[in-house]
C-alpha cells in the first residue's frame, strides 16, 4: 500500500533548504516508548514527519498523540499555532494514522503533554519549523533573520517587504531534521497556547455532525457481532452452525480456536444472529468467592517488588511510642464507556486498513499484522474517536475482532459490540489491598512505615506483540503476559514510583540517592502482584488511584491519632516543593481551618458534615495535585454525598485552562463515582457487571457538587501530565472528610450505605469502650 | 484497497441516504431489553416511509428493526449513537412528537408516521439551535458521545415546563449517563438555555 503522506506532497520538487547543517543534530526522540524500536517510514527525527506547509499556507501537522475528548487535539493544534506564529485556523492537525502520522506509541498515563509540549517531538518541530522559515526568508529578503518579524503566517523585513510561508515552501518538503538547539516560543510571549481557546469539536459534537467512529460506514461493508463465552477460561466445545442457517442475510460464523463470531449484511441481522447462534462451551474454573477476594489475592503467589527498604522498619516500630495499623481495600472498576466499543476492518489479501479508537495506533498495527499473518508495513490503523475510554476499553479488543472477522469473509466488516461484550471482557482497573503499619514519636512526628501492597494483575495493554493481554487475543490461543512469581530484589537506581506506590512523605532512599518527596527515612514498600482471575488494564489512574486512596487516608488515620490538623501534619512530612506548593495553596483556596480530626462535636442524628484533604504527586513527578472534599453523611441512611471540592492544581506552563478546567472537573466527578457506587461484581463462575443495572455510575440525575480549581505554577519547569491527578486524590479526600464528619474511618471502596452505617456502628462502639 | 487520505476521507465516508431497496430482510430486533426474547427468524421486508428531521425518506426494511440502526445505517445519520442497545444510557436519544425516545430498542414499526428529530434535526454548525449554543459557550462535553440524551432530554423537559426547577431537571436526565461527568458544564448549559428562552433572548 503506498503511504498517502507521498501523495499529499506529490509533484512537488524536493527542495533543498540552504539552511545552516551544524546547527542542526540528530535527536534522539524519547517520551513514550522507543522509536527506534518500532521501525516506521515516519521518521520523528525528521521535520517532514511532523509539519507540512502547504501550497495555500495551511499548515498542516502530524501527531501520534489523539483525543478522546480530553481536548488534546485542540491543545497541540494551539501549539502549532503559537510556534508557527498563526492562526488556529490555519492548522490542521493529523492525529494516529499509521500511514502518515509518526509512531509515539500510546496515547495513555498523562504522557502526551510531557512528550509534545515540552522540548522534543511536535513542540521541537514545530520551533525547528519557525526557525528553517525565518532562515529561509533570511535568505530570500537579504537581510539577517534577526531583523524578521513574523506574524500570521507572513515573515516581513525591516525593509518592509514580506515574503508567506507558501511562497517560502508550500507544497515541498522541508527536508531537515529536528534541531535541538530550536527555541520554543517563551510563555511570556504566547499569544495561543495559554489561552482558553474553545474546544474545535464543539459545533459538530453539539450538533450531532462529528464523526465518531460509529458511524464510519466503508462501501460493500458488512456487519459483525462476537458471541462471546460465558465465563473466564471457557473454551469452544462445539459451535452449532444449523442453528443461524436459516436467517437471512447471514454471511457467515466464523469460528477460530475460541474467538466465534458472525457477519451479517445488517447490524440487524448481525445481533439476530449472535443471539441465536448455540455455542457449547466448556466451562471455565470457578471464582474466588467475592465475598473474601481480599483475603484470597493476599494468599497466592506473587511477584514482589521493594519500592524501597530502609531494612529499619521493625526495628523503629518497635521502638516507636504508638503503632498504627490499617487495611485497605479498592475492587475491580469499569472503564465503561458510554458506547460498546466497534471498529471498521478492511482485510484484503496483500494489506488491511483499520478504523480504530485505540489509544495505540502503532502497537495495535502490529498486533493485527500479527494476528493475520502480514507485515506490519502492509496494516494502516486509522484513529478515529470513540467513545471516551479513560484508558484500555473495549476499542483494541474490538479492533483485533473486527480485522479477524474481516480476513474470514474477504469484506470490509464494522464489528459493534454489545454492552455485555463490553463490561464482561474489558480489561478492569485492578482490585488492591493495602496494608500499612506506622510507628509515631511521642511528639506526633511519624518514626517509620511500613506499607506492603496486593495487586490483582491480568494482561494488560497489547503493545506490540502481545494479544493474549485482551480477550481477543486469548481465545485465539495467546496467552496474556507472564507473571513470573518470586521474591523481591533489593531495591536498586533511581526510585520509581509511576504507580505511586511509595506516598509522598517517604524520604524514598535506595542508597544515597533520595527520590521520594519526604522525609520519613524509616521507610519500606513492597508489592505483591497476583495473577487476576479477571484481565486487568490502564483504567484512568491505574494503581496510583489505588495506592493514592490507601497513602492519603492512612496519613489521615496518623494525623488524627497525633491530634494535628491534617494540612500542617502533612506539610510536617513533606520536602517536595511542588507538593507543598498545591498542599498550601488548596487550604488557602479552601479557606481551610486549622484543627485536627474528627470534628470536636458531632451530632448523634441527622446529616453531619465534614471536610477532609489528600495530595499527590502524580507518578511522583508528573503532575501536582491537593484537593479539599466537603462532604454530608447522613447517619440513618449511611448516604455520603459531597458537596464541594476544591482543587490545587501544578502541571507546569498550561496549554489551555478551560480544558484543563473541564479535565479536573471530569476527574474530580469520575472519582467521586468511584467512591461511591463503582465496583465489579461476580458470582461463583460469571462476572455479574454486565450493564447500567449492575454495573453502577453517577447518572445525570445526581446533584453535582461544586468543583473550584486554582492552578499554581511556578516558573521554569516543565509541562506534565494533568488529566489525572485529580481523579487520583478523589477517593482520599471523600474518605478523610468522612471520618471527619463522623469519626468512623472507611477502608474499603466503594463507600455505599451499608458500608458507612456498619462503620458507623463500629465507631459508636469504639467510642463507648473508649468510655468505659 | 481503500486507503483514504485525510484529505478525501469525508466524500470516501460520505453518507448513504435513501438506500432504499438494499436491504434484505431483517429478522428480530438486535440489543431490545429483554435479551432473551426471541421471535421467529425472516421477517418479511415491508416498503415504510419515515420522516425524520423534516425529510421523508422511503424504506424497504423489516418493520421490526430497531429505529437506531435505520438512523444510522440507512440515513447516515450521526446524532444518536448505539451506547448499550438496552434503553440504559441515552446516547442513542431521538425526540417523536415532542417526547424523548430511546431509539435503540424502538422497533421501526412503532414509529408510524411520527415524525422523529435527532440531535442533527435541532440545528446546524452555522446555525445551532439556543440550546445547541448554549452547550457549545459552556464547553459542556468531553467526548460527546453520549450528547443526544443530555441535549434532547433537557430540551424535552423545559419545552413542557420552562420554569423547570434544577431538581426537576435532574430527575428528566436519571437515565441519561455521561461518563466523563462533564455533569456541571451540562446543567450549567441547560439552565443558560433556559435562562434565555424566559427573556425571550433566542428567535422563535
Amino acid at each position: 500500500m503506498t503511504p498517502s503522506r507521498r501523495e499529499f506532497l506529490k509533484g512537488c520538487g524536493a527542495l533543498i533548504v540552504s539552511f545552516s547543517a551544524s546547527s542542526l543534530t540528530q535527536l534522539s526522540a524519547s517520551g513514550q516508548g522507543e522509536f527506534g524500536t518500532h521501525s516506521s517510514h515516519i521518521d520523528p527525527k525528521k521535520l517532514d514527519s511532523w509539519l507540512a506547509v502547504g501550497a495555500d499556507g495551511a499548515i498542516t501537522a502530524y501527531t501520534g498523540k489523539c483525543d478522546f475528548g480530553q481536548g488534546i487535539f485542540t491543545a497541540q493544534t494551539q501549539l502549532v499555532a503559537e510556534e508557527l506564529c498563526v492562526s488556529i485556523a490555519r492548522v490542521k492537525l493529523i492525529q494516529c494514522d499509521t500511514s502518515v502520522t509518526p509512531d509515539q506509541g500510546t496515547t495513555s498515563g498523562s504522557q502526551s503533554t510531557p512528550t509534545n509540549f515540552n522540548a522534543e517531538n511536535l513542540a521541537l518541530a514545530a520551533a525547528t519549523a519557525r526557525e528553517a522559515l525565518l532562515s529561509l526568508a533570511a535568505e530570500r529578503l537579504g537581510e539577517p533573520a534577526g531583523h524578521l518579524t513574523l506574524a500570521d503566517g507572513v515573515i516581513a523585513g525591516k525593509t518592509g517587504r514580506g515574503v508567506t510561508y507558501e511562497e517560502l515552501i508550500g507544497g515541498k518538503h522541508l527536508h531537515l531534521s529536528l534541531s535541538i538547539t530550536a527555541k520554543r516560543r517563551s510563555a511570556a510571549q504566547w499569544t495561543v497556547l495559554g489561552k482558553p481557546v474553545p474546544s474545535l469539536d464543539r459545533s459538530a459534537l453539539m450538533t450531532g455532525q462529528f464523526e465518531f467512529l460509529h458511524s464510519i460506514r466503508v462501501p460493500g461493508m458488512l456487519h459483525g457481532r462476537v458471541v462471546r463465552p460465558p465465563e473466564m477460561g471457557a473454551t469452544v466445545a462445539h459451535v452449532d452452525e444449523q442453528s443461524v442457517r436459516h436467517l437471512p442475510g447471514l454471511t457467515k460464523v466464523v469460528v477460530r480456536k475460541d474467538f466465534v463470531g458472525v457477519v451479517a449484511e445488517t447490524q440487524y441481522q448481525a445481533a439476530s444472529a449472535a443471539r441465536q447462534l448455540v455455542v457449547q462451551w466448556k466451562a471455565g474454573p470457578e471464582l474466588p468467592p467475592q465475598k473474601n477476594f481480599f483475603d484470597h489475592l493476599q494468599k497466592q503467589p506473587s511477584h514482589d517488588v521493594l519500592s524501597v527498604d530502609s531494612q529499619d522498619v521493625d526495628t523503629q516500630l518497635a521502638a516507636a511510642s504508638n503503632v498504627v495499623r490499617a487495611r485497605y481495600t479498592y475492587p475491580y472498576q469499569m472503564h465503561a464507556s458510554v458506547g460498546a466499543s466497534c471498529a471498521v476492518a478492511d482485510v484484503k489479501p496483500h494489506g488491511a486498513t483499520v478504523w480504530s479508537a485505540t489509544q495505540s495506533a502503532y502497537p495495535t498495527r502490529s498486533v493485527v499484522a500479527q494476528l493475520l499473518n502480514m507485515s506490519p508495513d502492509n496494516v494502516r490503523v486509522i484513529y478515529v474517536r470513540g467513545s471516551g475510554c479513560y484508558g484500555l476499553n473495549g476499542a483494541d479488543a474490538v479492533s483485533f475482532d473486527a480485522a479477524i472477522l474481516s480476513q474470514a469473509v474477504g469484506r470490509p466488516v464494522r464489528l459493534q459490540f454489545s454492552r455485555q461484550d463490553e463490561m464482561m471482557w474489558e480489561n478492569f482497573g485492578s482490585a488492591c489491598v493495602v496494608e500499612h503499619r506506622a510507628g509515631l514519636a511521642p511528639d506526633g512526628r511519624i518514626v517509620a512505615w511500613d506499607r506492603e501492597n496486593w495487586v490483582a494483575s491480568l494482561g494488560n495493554r497489547p503493545g506490540y506483540d502481545q494479544p493474549g493481554n485482551v480477550i481477543s487475543g486469548m481465545l485465539l490461543g495467546y496467552e496474556p503476559e507472564p507473571l513470573e512469581p518470586g521474591a523481591s530484589k533489593p531495591p536498586a537506581g533511581k526510585l520509581r514510583n509511576q504507580s505511586n506506590t511509595v506516598p509522598s512523605y517517604f524520604a524514598g532512599c535506595i542508597g544515597n540517592s533520595c527520590g521520594g518527596g519526604g522525609t520519613i527515612r524509616s521507610e519500606r514498600a513492597l508489592t505483591h502482584t497476583v495473577r487476576s482471575p479477571f484481565f486487568t488494564g490502564p483504567l484512568r489512574s491505574p494503581l496510583r488511584i489505588q495506592n493514592t486512596f490507601a497513602n492519603e487516608c492512612f496519613m489521615d488515620e496518623l494525623c488524627a491519632r497525633a491530634k494535628a490538623d491534617p494540612v500542617a501534619f502533612r506539610l510536617r512530612h513533606l520536602q517536595d516543593s511542588r507538593t507543598i506548593g498545591v498542599l498550601k495553596a488548596a487550604a488557602q483556596a479552601g479557606n481551610w481551618q486549622a484543627r485536627s480530626s474528627p470534628k470536636a462535636t458531632i451530632a448523634q442524628t441527622g446529616v453531619v458534615s465534614g471536610r477532609g484533604i489528600a495530595c499527590v504527586a502524580y507518578e511522583g513527578e508528573n503532575g501536582y495535585a491537593a484537593v479539599i472534599a466537603d462532604v454530608d453523611v447522613n447517619l440513618q441512611t449511611g448516604v455520603v454525598h459531597p458537596r464541594r471540592f476544591v482543587v490545587a492544581l501544578d502541571c507546569g506552563p498550561i496549554s489551555n485552562p478551560d480544558g484543563l478546567r473541564n479535565q479536573i472537573e471530569g476527574g474530580i466527578l469520575q472519582g467521586m463515582s468511584r467512591s461511591l457506587v463503582e465496583e465489579v461484581t461476580w458470582d461463583n463462575r460469571h462476572v455479574t457487571s454486565i450493564d447500567w443495572k449492575t454495573y453502577n455510575s453517577l447518572h445525570l440525575d445526581y446533584e453535582m457538587p461544586t468543583v473550584e480549581s486554582v492552578f499554581v505554577t511556578p516558573a521554569d519547569v516543565p509541562a506534565t501530565g494533568a488529566g489525572e491527578t485529580a481523579i487520583t486524590v478523589t477517593p482520599a479526600a471523600i474518605g478523610n472528610a468522612i471520618f471527619d464528619a463522623t469519626g468512623a474511618r472507611l477502608r474499603d471502596l466503594p463507600f455505599t450505605p451499608e458500608r458507612v452505617q456498619a462503620a458507623l456502628l463500629e465507631s459508636a462502639r469504639r467510642v463507648e469502650k473508649a468510655k468505659i | 484497497m481503500i486507503c483514504p487520505t485525510h484529505a478525501r476521507r469525508a466524500s470516501v465516508f460520505e453518507r448513504h441516504i435513501h438506500r432504499v431497496g438494499l436491504v434484505p430482510e431483517f429478522v428480530h430486533p438486535a440489543d431490545v431489553a429483554d435479551l432473551r426474547r426471541s421471535k421467529g427468524a425472516g421477517r418479511p421486508m415491508k416498503e415504510i416511509t419515515l420522516k425524520v428531521n423534516g425529510r421523508q425518506h422511503l424504506l424497504a426494511v423489516d418493520p421490526e428493526t430497531t429505529l437506531l440502526f435505520v438512523l444510522n445505517d440507512e440515513l447516515g445519520l450521526r446524532g444518536p449513537r448505539f451506547g448499550c442497545g438496552m434503553a440504559q444510557c441515552g446516547a442513542c436519544s431521538v425526540m417523536m412528537r415532542g417526547q424523548v425516545v430511546r431509539s435503540c430498542v424502538m422497533p421501526l414499526k412503532a414509529v408510524g408516521q411520527d415524525e422523529v428529530t435527532t440531535l442533527e434535526g435541532l440545528g446546524t454548525p452555522e446555525q445551532p439551535h439556543p440550546i445547541q449554543q448554549a452547550f457549545i459557550d459552556e464547553g459542556a462535553a468531553q467526548c460527546g458521545f453520549c450528547l443526544s440524551g443530555v441535549i434532547l432530554t433537557a430540551k424535552a423537559v423545559l419545552d413542557v415546563k420552562l420554569e423547570a426547577s434544577d431538581q426537576e431537571i435532574r430527575d428528566a436526565l436519571g437515565g441519561v449517563l455521561c461518563r466523563c461527568f462533564a455533569h456541571t458544564r451540562m446543567l450549567r448549559a441547560i439552565r443558560k438555555y433556559a435562562e434565555g428562552k424566559k427573556h425571550d433572548t433566542f428567535p422563535a
